[in-house]
């Protein structure tokens, strides 16, 4: 029996352990910069446990009964906006208070609510977390930001029974739209940027909604039709309204965030609006700064000296726990074990992006980061299983993590693809995303390579292009030298994947020069965390 | 942040009273939209060279899905398509993996290419679509209509006026003969085992294709018009290393539609 229990109203569980399971819920991005400000993951834990201590004590005297269950509401509640540790214990208690407005609010969301946040937001997204998951269980196919906004806009106009009405919503919203689009109905001429099939489908669960207010709709295809020219206006005002931020993309370039969180507003009101850019993760990421990563020359974008990936030596099972505790993080922790245990996620597009992401962020970690810093918690089957497939035979920092890892994906085209789609929806320009995704996609054990370095002739094996004379594809058993370009490498191979050349005749250029200004004057998503290696390896 | 047309979110839609299909691949990304032929309109993003439709438009008078559409469709598509045309409900969502994207992009890419240079100009463009059945290539008829126009007119009301044409072999064509080539993409070529020229010549709306073999017998070649009927025609041999088939459209010479070739097994 521990010493907690036997104190009333202390939670059982300790400080320290709250504190580490609050900081996996975080926003990996907004884990980094906790750690860069606090100098190391033990020290962060050690603080914020002071903290909660500091807090029970404070509630304590003002009689406010805290639950056993309710530690890790109490660890996120010593977090600031920052992001920081709160130094301010009134302040921690404000925002105890501020999450438990909703009494059954999960700590998953918990860690997201905000000094701009009031009591009514709050409680707002906690229904709409609860909504999305009964809705989102229901309807897998459906695009989750449709979804999230439906739910958003009900759960502000106070109906009941959320989960189900959204439902109904979407259905009709979605017959709507169909039934605008086979009659050919009018579309306000578009922007450059945005598709009149989703200003479509919006504007069908606006009739929806309307509907579900108790409004009868008696020719929904000119509803319709008369919803579209505002949701124009919103487009075209977020294409050409200045990004909110003068460093990242660019003034020129669209604010397709702000065009989103416009579009909940309109569907659920001011409220509404604040809980889905809170509840999304990309609207919460569209928001994040990138920081120029440590692993990064700041002025070449180049990784600063050979990655180094640990020490000639390592400890097998330290190695492989700082890899789970790095890749199984929020938000695709659950991804990220069922990866480690060689399971295929089922929603990959979903995760895809993340678990790319966290594969940067580990090699950034092993290469900059301490080893003697607290990794975090862990689930010790998951570490076993990896230490397992790191083994004795595997030498080598970049092989061994590569053993350790297993294949993500079969072809890396199609995820250079999707990427670049993304990139696109968040504003970069197609050349520039074409460029990012195709560094971004690389394998554990793979890089682009900074220079102008020809793709590696096409030999016996390797499946040549008829209409480009390139390589296209190899049989896995005929492994290249990992000092040799090839673009279509498989996931699991060692080496270089692009160079500036590669990737300018992605774009159909052979002008090296104008890839490597693009990367080096690259300030989007991702440039935080991705480096190409000199060309020296 | 926003769907793109890659993360896969598909929406498929029935109307009854239309007796039309929809399939919405949703994004946020702005597209543009061609009519394909009679009855099929497509859209595709705009900034995306390699991209799937984001959006496809079938009329289906008959209320049935035809066989080539479903190939189009492809293996994940086409029977949830037959089961929103019978069925309640007739809005559906679906959920298109990574790699059915990816697929269904490969099988477009001919269409994608007429769509998105915005004119027709295909017979320079050397897309080829991939799909179970094999490769496929879109051929412009545009050489086809500018040599019957160079004809004249066909004046067939006046009856006894003939064209002038020398005729060494002596022969009688019904209808004056125009005569040129498609180059077919290599892959597809190589596939069948013929020559990349593919030889045509065309007299009113009827077209014969000749093509050479260079190899053993590859996978079968075929050829029709893409008016929406959908038949296939396969190229037979025809004499020492010849292939040869005649496809007849009933449109208007001056609107013939375009060709389409494939190579690989029928479903």
């Amino acid at each position: 029996m521990s010493a907690a229990q036997e104190v009333p109203g202390r939670p059982e569980r300790e400080p320290a352990d709250a504190a580490a399971a609050v900081l996996a819920m975080l926003d990996p991005e907004v884990l980094e910069r906790l750690i860069d400000q606090v100098g190391s993951r033990g020290e962060l834990v050690e603080q914020m446990a002071t903290q909660i201590v500091a807090l029970q004590v404070r509630l304590a005297a003002r009689r406010v009964s805290v639950p056993s269950w309710r530690a890790e509401h109490l660890a996120a509640a010593t977090l600031s906006d920052a992001p920081g540790v709160q130094q301010n214990v009134e302040h921690a208690a404000q925002r105890y208070a501020k999450i438990t407005a909703d009494p059954d609010l999960p700590v998953e969301v918990a860690v997201l609510v905000g000094r701009a946040h009031d009591a009514e937001t709050v409680t707002l997204m906690g229904r709409t977390y609860r909504g999305l998951a009964e809705v989102a269980a229901q309807r897998p196919a459906e695009p989750r930001i449709f979804q999230r906004m439906v739910v958003a806009a009900l759960a502000a106009a106070g109906v009941p029974d959320v989960g189900r009405r959204a439902c109904a919503v979407l259905d009709r919203g979605a017959a709507f739209a169909a039934g605008h689009r086979a009659v050919g109905g009018e579309v306000p001429p578009m922007p450059v940027f945005g598709s009149a099939d989703f200003l479509v489908a919006v504007a069908g669960y606006r009739v929806a909604l309307d509907e579900a207010g108790g409004r009868s709709v008696v020719e929904p295809v000119a509803e319709v039709g008369a919803a579209l020219p505002e949701l124009a206006r919103l487009l075209r005002l977020g294409l050409t309204r200045p990004s909110r931020e003068l460093d990242r993309g660019g003034v020129d370039e669209p604010d397709s965030a702000w065009f989103l969180e416009q579009i909940a507003e309109y569907l659920g009101g001011h409220s509404a609006r604040r809980c889905v850019t809170a509840l999304d993760r990309g609207l919460r990421r569209a928001r994040w700064r990138p920081q120029p990563s440590t692993a990064l020359d700041p002025r070449t974008r180049r990784a600063v000296g050979v990655v180094e990936v640990e020490p000639s030596e390592p400890n097998v099972t330290e190695l492989a726990g700082r890899i789970v505790a790095s890749l199984v993080r929020a938000p695709a922790a659950a991804a990220a074990a069922a990866w480690l245990r060689g399971v295929r996620p089922v929603d990959e597009q979903d995760d895809l992006d993340e678990l790319l992401n966290g594969i940067w962020r580990l090699r950034a970690e092993l290469a900059t980061r301490p080893v003697d810093d607290d990794p975090g918690p862990v689930d010790p089957a998951l570490v076993a299983v990896v230490e397992a497939r790191l083994g004795d035979g595997v030498v080598g920092p970049v092989r061994r993590l590569t053993a350790a890892l297993p294949p993500l994906w079969s072809r890396r085209d199609p995820a250079i693809r999707l990427l670049t789609a993304h990139l696109r929806a968040a504003g970069n320009r197609p050349p520039v995303a074409r460029l990012v995704a195709a560094v971004v996609a690389c394998g554990p054990g793979q890089a682009a390579v900074a220079g102008d370095v020809a793709a590696h002739e096409p030999g016996t094996a390797c499946v040549r292009s008829e209409e480009s004379g390139r390589c296209v594809a190899r049989t896995d058993a005929a492994a290249l030298p990992p000092a040799l370009v090839c673009p279509a490498r498989p996931w699991p191979e060692d080496g270089l994947v692009e160079s500036h050349r590669t990737l300018a005749q992605r774009d159909g250029r052979d002008d090296a020069g104008s890839a490597a200004r693009t990367w080096r004057t690259y300030n989007g998503p991702w440039a935080d965390v991705v480096w190409l290696v000199s060309s020296r390896v | 942040m926003g769907p793109t047309t890659w993360d896969g979110h598909v929406r498929l839609d029935y109307l009854p009273d239309s007796r039309r299909l929809q399939v919405t691949l949703i994004t946020v990304e702005p597209t543009r939209e061609a009519q394909l032929r009679r009855g099929l309109r497509a859209g595709f993003v705009i900034d995306d060279p390699d991209g799937p439709p984001a959006f496809v438009a079938a009329d289906l008078p008959a209320a049935f899905l035809p066989a080539d559409l479903g190939e189009l469709l492809g293996p994940r598509l086409a029977p949830e398509a037959r089961l929103v045309i019978g069925d309640e409900p007739q809005v559906r969502w679906l959920r298109l993996g990574l790699s059915e994207v990816d697929d269904l992009a490969e099988t477009w890419a001919p269409y994608r290419a007429v769509v998105l240079a915005g004119v027709e100009q295909p017979s320079r463009m050397r897309a080829v679509g991939a799909w179970a059945g094999g490769l496929w290539a879109r051929l412009g008829v545009e050489d086809i209509v500018a040599g019957i126009a160079a004809l004249g007119p066909p004046t067939p009301a006046m009856g006894d006026v003939r064209y002038d044409h020398d005729d060494p072999f002596g022969g009688e064509p019904e209808e004056p003969e125009v005569l040129g080539s498609w180059e077919l993409p290599a892959s597809l070529a190589q596939a069948a085992g013929v020559e990349a020229r593919l030889q045509w010549s065309a007299a009113g709306g009827l077209v014969t294709v000749t093509a050479r073999r260079v190899a053993a017998p590859g996978a079968p070649l075929a050829v029709m018009f893409d008016d929406g009927r959908g038949r296939w025609t396969v190229l037979e041999p025809a004499g020492e290393g010849v292939l040869r088939a005649a496809i007849a459209s009933s449109a208007d010479p001056t609107v013939l539609p375009a060709v389409r070739v494939r190579v690989g097994e029928q479903p």
